[in-house]
């Protein structure tokens, strides 16, 4: 190769490295907080008094909290190429209704038992995706099957209420807190649920970024076979990966348990198409090894967002799902255009 | 015994480059190619020649310069242009889809048809007759793809090619799989072809190939066209030197070898069905060529040593005391690592940055407990960096935005950081131009002379002469020979890779 | 070279497997009284209709080599529009029923287009049309189920059985279509082209096939049949509901474990509608056992979830058995399938 000619030759030209613009790359850079700030323009644009009301903001906030928690542990999924873990709604829905069985207990056990429980059923996932190289969507799809049927089948297809296994218990009451309960900031009180949430992005950047872990994980995510003759535990990665993933589903499963006050085997449907859009949104992509959990807070954001207004505008709740959809399209659509034009130049 | 090149002229490529980001992959080349003539096209990894080629295939629709079929002007801008146009291509890596029969991948586009249906008859008529043509009429044309071997596969795609009626064929590397008895029937395939009068191009590393099958010779290197020539009117030597711009001699300086104690050393290793009671020794500052052609078991060889693979007989020994990995990681602690063949599949992460992939391997030993970030291993990946001349030094910039040079440079950057006692290489120059190539060799020098034990799986000739101390031959899973440093000439490598010569005792 | 494949009984006993199942579900089924009744195989024989036509389309658009997830909800879409059209909006059976199949269609066009010329992932694409679909089917009818109120007569007659046969026009509708996709599938180009573009679609396109076109009548095939099965599902049952069976068992879990089971691919480039019909049968013959046996759902679910699971894992130890055998070539062209690709320019 000539790389003196590579400057002489026209058929170069082309390929010449072009500065790409600050602005482009600025872009690039916030990824998915360019479309909160235009929605944070949008609005104030819309209902100037009541968007950045502190109600309001509580209120958002609250909203995505739970999907918010699934979705970082969807993040670990996505990062390592593996698609998704669609048996997070059975995942929620165990977890939740395990801690309210055990809830005679006492409510520091049974929320122990709980999570640890719905981490461990995590684990079988990673075994099967990431020794035996099962195709993630297809399993997860399966597994989530079988758990629907183990759960149906335990408790015989009803719902359970802490305050029937339990009745008058502490317990109980501080189970049932757990989610109503907030911390209060001056004027403002900033609901429990909002602050594990924000704890869990944090605690999820670090574990990303800032570990051993986490940047094996980033090998394995953009070449699952170069990782691992690279010396890195691909096995193990990936079993902890879902085990992260199962134990963050189990915690949002035990929260709620609490606001709906009883366990069912539906709790957490839909959980993980919403957590997945939110993560794609945040900017990460299914080829794995891209993008951070502050993305996942953003995708979350958006979708907060946007609800909000809708509903500020007078949106009913059907026309949101289409506009949800169509938004996710687009947003999406873009990301991937702005990635192949900036990434190959 | 080469023909002389009759008949008119069917190709005729004029002032042709082409570019990729950060390469001029071929340089204002011309290239002709007449009816009934095979027309060899020489050069080493990176020289062009494939790049050449896909472009007559329809690859780039962003190629400077003309093309001529048949005397008509052509733009070969999709496969679909190229193939109406007449050119077909047999590739390197098979194109065949494996779940798909094989009538099916031969008829793929054309399927005969009665009315709206698919005429099935016809297709197994079809399909065998092209079978035929390559001498497979008794395979089943029902069979999937993924139920043949490798080899059958590879005349499939001939027999696919040929069912286009192509007036130009290329066949890029044909014989890399196959035992010479194929490559026999092979020859006798391309003769037919000739006779009927179509213009076929034959891309080989394997000269002795090139002299035996070929009337004329182009060689390349750099993407540029160094020459061509009638084949019977040059000789091997012209050829190489060619092809590397230099004399061999002088491509390498003076090697000066600092030879140790034994290092390394593998005893009677076997696995069934790849590799049988393999044995050699390495010393510290020694670096052993194992030589043979593809399907030899080289590859698995070398996995099985790092713990990749398993093997079922024989043991390792790794300064006196017997090892044996279980995974990767186990080799690079105790200091055996391995450079892979194929630095796009299991080599780089593409998509990550330079200072990641350098970084890959080594995390562990920069890892404070659990913790570790990214800006951790910056002052090694400098070093490496200036050390391996990886332009641009940009640490920070994707993997897939260097040339191919650079980026087997970042992968051999990779395999130094970890700073290992033996250090196999699997053809660690494939696809890399001639500049990166010699840096490459010159890290490989250093790294000899620092102690480190060095394993060099390579088919690439001149590198085997002008790096190792010793080569070993490796033919169908057995080591059928040693050569010792002074008898290291290309001929002689040639030879043995296919039985044959002084220092092959089978 | 013997050109013969060697007589293989493990190959064999799997590529026909999902026969093998259903006869162990019959053989269960023979433990259950009144099981091999006329009255009874008509139910099992009826309860299929609804998921053949999704497993269908989602086998279909997986030979293709891609994840349809928004079968289920064309199913809905096609219901809804069906029965709303006719019963809100007094639009005679006939052009009730076209105009649901034309917007399946469309909708199954642009999961083609996103993920051709957008060159996104299918399983985002579905993902997305997923939400957009439900929204349109809640905007339609307001999250209310609607009922066929007074015009009892299509569905009476997709229901009634025909002579002593445990056969409906409803069943031989969705036999009759299943008929032809296999038909297309096995016999005409266009299906040929489905199974090469799945099982690579670089050969396909450097062979001249128009993948393109191919994958996006891929998904919008998908999407018809999906809706024609909602569509007999709802008419035969006089009301379409906004989520369908979503608090039975999820439609879209059932025509992929009918698809698994049944043996395609999920890489593409294999498999049947037809051994996906099978599958479903087998499923719904399971089902209809264990109903008589045990009498809870939650048992039928389990079983379903256990057998899905169970070819899952044989399949993926199957593959990793025969990764360990092979040489390092043979598995690095496997991961190499496994690796999210990078979109083509095909």
């Amino acid at each position: 190769m000539s790389e003196t000619n590579f400057d002489s030759n026209p058929a170069c030209t082309v390929h010449r490295v072009r500065e790409t613009s600050k602005f482009a790359q600025w872009i690039n850079r916030l990824g998915v907080y360019v479309v909160v700030a235009a929605l944070l323009i949008i609005g104030m644009a819309v209902a100037p008094t009541k968007f950045l009301s502190l109600e309001n903001i509580r209120n958002t906030l609250q909203s995505v909290s739970l999907m918010g928690m699934v979705a970082v542990g969807m993040s670990f999924v996505v990062y390592s190429a593996n698609f998704a873990d669609l048996s997070a709604p059975m995942i929620i829905a165990f977890s939740g209704m395990i801690t309210i069985s055990s809830i005679r207990m006492g409510f520091v056990p049974a929320f122990v038992i709980g999570v640890l429980s719905g981490t461990l059923l995590g684990a079988i996932s990673g075994f099967v995706i990431g020794k035996l190289r099962a195709h993630p969507v297809i399993w997860t799809m399966a597994y989530n099957f079988v758990l629907s049927g183990i759960v149906r089948w335990i408790y015989m297809g009803s719902q359970i209420y802490p305050d029937v296994i339990a009745p008058d218990s502490a317990a109980v009451d501080t189970f049932y807190n757990l989610s109503r309960a907030s911390i209060p900031i001056g004027d403002f009180s900033l609901s429990w649920m909002t602050v594990v949430m924000l704890a869990m992005i944090v605690l999820g950047q670090l574990i990303l970024k800032r570990t051993k872990f986490g940047n094996q994980l980033k090998v394995v995510g953009s070449n699952y076979e170069a990782a691992r003759l690279s010396g890195i535990n691909v096995t193990g990665v990936i079993i902890t990966v879902f085990m992260i993933a199962a134990f963050c589903f189990a915690v949002t499963g035990v929260f709620f348990a609490s606001i709906s006050k009883m366990g069912a085997y539906y709790n957490g449907e839909g959980y993980d198409f919403r957590a997945v859009t939110a993560v794609l949104l945040g900017g990460m992509t299914l080829m794995g090894g891209k993008g951070d959990m502050i993305g996942t807070f953003g995708g979350a954001l958006v979708m907060g967002m946007l609800t909000n207004i809708m509903n500020l505008i007078g949106v009913s709740t059907f026309e949101q799902y289409m506009v949800l959809g169509v938004a996710f399209l687009i947003i999406v659509w873009i990301t991937t255009i702005s990635d192949r034009k900036l990434g190959k130049s | 015994m080469s023909e002389q090149g009759a008949g008119r002229e069917m190709l005729k490529m004029h002032n042709v480059s082409k570019c990729f980001p950060g390469t001029l992959a071929v340089d204002c080349v011309d290239f002709d190619v007449r009816a009934g003539e095979v027309h060899a096209l020489v050069g080493e990894n990176g020289a062009g020649k494939s790049t050449l080629m896909k472009l007559l295939a329809g690859s780039f629709n962003d190629y400077t310069g003309t093309v001529r079929i048949d005397g008509q002007e052509v733009k070969l801008h999709t496969p679909a242009q190229s193939k109406a146009h007449g050119v077909g291509m047999i590739y390197q890596e098979l194109s065949l889809a494996r779940p798909i029969t094989i009538a099916e991948n031969l008829l793929v586009g054309k399927l005969p048809v009665r009315g709206l249906f698919i005429n099935d008859r016809e297709v197994k008529r079809q399909a065998r007759e092209l079978l035929s043509r390559v001498g497979l009429d008794k395979l089943d044309p029902s069979l999937p793809v993924s139920a043949i071997s490798q080899c059958e596969a590879q005349l499939v795609e001939i027999a696919k090619s040929l069912g286009d009626n192509p007036k130009i064929l290329v066949m890029d590397e044909p014989t890399s799989a196959l035992s010479s008895e194929e490559v026999h029937r092979l020859f006798a395939i391309i003769r037919q072809l000739k006779a009927q009068g179509i213009a076929v191009i034959y891309i080989s590393h394997h000269l002795q190939e090139v002299f035996e099958i070929s009337d004329r010779v182009t060689i390349m290197r750099d993407g540029r066209r160094q020459g061509t020539y009638q084949t019977d009117r040059i000789t091997k030597a012209e050829m190489t030197h060619l092809m590397v711009g230099r004399s061999v001699d002088e491509f390498y300086a003076q090697r000066i070898s600092a030879i140790g104690d034994e290092l390394f050393r593998v005893e009677g290793l076997s696995r069934w069905g790849f590799f049988h009671d393999v044995s050699f020794s390495v010393s510290a500052g020694e670096t052993l060529a194992v030589c043979g052609l593809a399907g030899s078991g080289r590859t698995e060889l070398a996995r099985a040593i790092v713990g990749v693979d398993r093997y079922d007989e024989g043991r390792i020994l790794l300064q006196g005391e017997e090892v044996r990995f279980a995974n990767m990681f186990q080799a690079i602690q105790s200091g055996v690592v391995y450079l892979t063949e194929s630095r796009s599949v299991d080599g780089l992460a593409i998509r990550l940055t330079a200072a990641e992939n350098i970084m890959s391997a080594h995390i562990p030993d920069h890892a404070k407990g659990i913790f570790y970030k990214a800006a951790d291993g910056n002052r090694d990946v400098q070093e490496l960096i200036e050390a391996l001349n990886i332009y641009p030094a940009a640490a920070q910039r994707q993997a897939l935005n260097f040339s191919g040079g650079n980026q087997q440079k970042i992968l051999m950057a990779k395999w130094l950081a970890t700073n290992p006692k033996v250090l196999i290489l699997d053809e660690p120059t494939r696809g890399v131009d001639i500049g990166a190539k010699e840096i490459i060799h010159k890290a490989i020098d250093r790294l000899a002379k620092q102690g480190t034990a060095i394993i060099l799986i390579t088919s690439d000739l001149p590198e085997i002469v002008g790096l190792s101390d010793r080569a070993v031959i490796l033919r169908n899973g057995h080591v059928i020979g040693e050569i010792p440093r002074n008898g290291i000439l290309e001929t002689e490598l040639l030879m043995a890779a296919n039985g044959e010569g002084e220092y092959v005792h089978v | 070279m013997d050109g013969k494949r060697k007589l293989n009984i493990p190959r064999l006993v799997n590529e026909y497997r999902v026969y093998l199942i259903l006869v162990l579900m019959l053989l269960i089924g023979t433990q259950a009284r009144r099981y091999f009744t006329v009255l009874n195989i008509k139910s099992i024989l009826d309860s299929t209709v609804l998921f053949t036509m999704i497993g269908s389309g989602f086998t279909l658009c997986m030979i293709c080599g891609h994840m349809d997830l928004s079968v289920g909800l064309m199913a809905n879409l096609g219901a809804i529009f069906a029965v709303g059209l006719h019963t809100l909006q007094g639009l005679p059976w006939a052009a009730s029923i076209a105009v649901a199949l034309l917007a399946a269609a469309a909708a199954g066009v642009v999961n083609g287009i996103l993920v051709t010329k957008g060159k996104i992932h299918s399983f985002i694409v579905t993902l997305g049309m997923q939400f957009v679909l439900r929204g349109i089917v809640y905007i339609y009818c307001g999250a209310g189920e609607i009922g066929v109120s007074g015009d009892y007569a299509l569905g009476d007659w997709l229901n009634h059985q025909l002579g002593g046969f445990p056969l409906t026009p409803k069943f031989l509708i969705t036999l009759s279509v299943g008929a032809v996709l296999a038909l297309i599938l096995w016999k005409t180009r266009f299906g040929r082209n489905v199974y090469v573009t799945g099982g690579n679609r670089d050969t396909a396109w450097l062979g001249g096939v128009n993948t393109t076109a191919t994958t996006i009548g891929a998904f919008a095939i998908s999407g018809v049949v999906s809706a024609l099965g909602g569509i007999l599902f709802a008419i035969a049952q006089s009301s379409a509901a906004p989520n369908l069976g979503e608090k039975g068992i999820s439609p879209l879990m059932v025509a992929l474990a009918a698809t698994v089971i049944g043996g395609t691919s999920t890489y593409g480039g294999k498999g049947s509608v037809w051994k996906t019909f099978v599958a479903v049968i087998a499923l719904m013959a399971m089902n209809s056992a264990l109903n008589i046996i045990y009498r809870k759902i939650e048992i039928q679910i389990l079983a379903n979830g256990l057998i899905l699971a169970a070819v899952v894992l044989y399949e993926t130890i199957v593959a990793y058995f025969a990764g360990k055998k092979a040489g390092a070539r043979a598995q690095l062209l496997l991961e190499r399938k496994r690796q999210i690709a990078e979109p083509s320019p095909r």
